[in-house]
């Protein structure tokens, strides 16, 4: 059966697209890199703390379900970029830094590190689009919280 | 001669006639010159046919042989259908370009899955939580599309244990 010539191309052009479709798809894969914003929050009941920027609505209703401060006010907030396989601190405060490993997969490596000791390491899977918090009580009935949160999903997963 | 003599002589000439026919024909064949001439041209031809069918022999059987004959018609046909210049090229690579596609798809992919550990770390999915001061105590749970990780004093869980250590670290983060 002949083959009208028009339809040959449009096989072609289909096959041609679907291809460049999937290495567009895969380009992020082979440039992974983790996007992160981190806030450290001082989390209270006073509302003396008020001159500080309020964390925003929804995040303040996500925190007033797990802890027991009404007021949650951002102290600081850093954003930078994890290289591929690649590690990262981000300064928090004068004694407090985040670093950050990224992991094979869509795993990462955080660790807390108050004045030079580290005090906590977690390794977490990033795929589930949690965030990583990582927080305790402060002096006055006062907490704290550092919130790492991804900007976009590791390598576009 | 009428059509139906000239088939009912061919018929005796072949021997096809029941007893009484074929006696009819035959009476009818010693009187009639018409009918002697027909029945020797019939006669002639036959022999002329036996004597000249070419007995042909071929070297395969004669399955094979037909099956090639078929075959070469098929490829003749398909010779004949293929488009030329530009658009014939390109059906030639699109046979080429289909599997070449598949494999190159299944080569991103597998590239995905290796990138993406799931051969190499099948419980990535797990969390690890580790206390690196001997000052802190932590804790970790999941609440809602967060996961938490709690540090609480030694001094503060274990009363007046060591008081100095736990403001410590409540010192550690927020200044």
């Amino acid at each position: 059966m002949k083959t009208p010539p028009g339809a040959c191309s449009r096989r072609v052009s289909r096959v041609a697209a679907g291809l460049v479709l999937v290495l567009c798809g895969a380009l992020p894969l082979l440039a992974a890199q983790l996007r992160l914003e981190l806030k450290l929050i001082w989390a209270t009941d006073d509302e003396k703390y008020a001159k500080h920027e309020r964390v925003d609505p929804a995040t303040t209703e996500k925190l007033r379900k797990i802890f027991k401060w009404k007021h949650y006010f951002v102290i600081n907030t850093v954003r930078g970029v994890v290289p591929n396989r690649g590690t990262n601190s981000f300064k928090m405060s004068d004694k407090c830094t985040i670093e950050i490993a990224e992991q094979p997969g869509t795993r990462i490596e955080v660790k807390l590190i108050g004045e030079g000791k580290p005090v906590v390491k977690a390794t977490k899977d990033l795929a589930s689009g949690e965030w990583v918090t990582i927080g305790g009580d402060d002096k006055d009935g006062t907490g704290w919280f550092v919130l790492i949160k991804q900007l976009d999903d590791k390598a576009g997963r | 001669m009428k059509p139906k003599q000239a088939l009912e002589l061919q018929a005796y000439l072949d021997g096809e006639l029941s007893g009484r026919a074929a006696r009819r024909v035959a009476a009818w064949l010693a009187q009639d010159p018409e009918a002697q001439a027909l029945a020797n041209e019939l006669r002639q031809t036959k022999a002329l046919l036996a004597g000249y069918e070419p007995d042909a022999r071929v070297p395969e059987s004669r399955e094979f042989y037909w099956s090639k004959i078929a075959r070469a018609i098929a490829t003749a046909e398909v010779q004949a259908s293929r488009p030329v210049g530009l658009w014939g090229w390109l059906a030639d690579w699109r046979r080429a370009l289909v599997p070449v596609s598949g494999l190159a798809v299944a080569l991103v992919l597998a590239l995905a899955l290796i990138r993406g550990g799931v051969w190499s770390q099948p419980f990535s999915y797990l969390t690890e939580v580790e206390t690196l001061s001997e000052h802190a105590l932590t804790h970790s749970f999941r609440a809602g599309d967060m996961f938490v990780v709690w540090i609480e004093p030694r001094a503060t869980l274990w009363g007046a244990e060591n008081p100095e250590a736990g403001a410590e670290l409540q010192d550690l983060i927020i200044q």
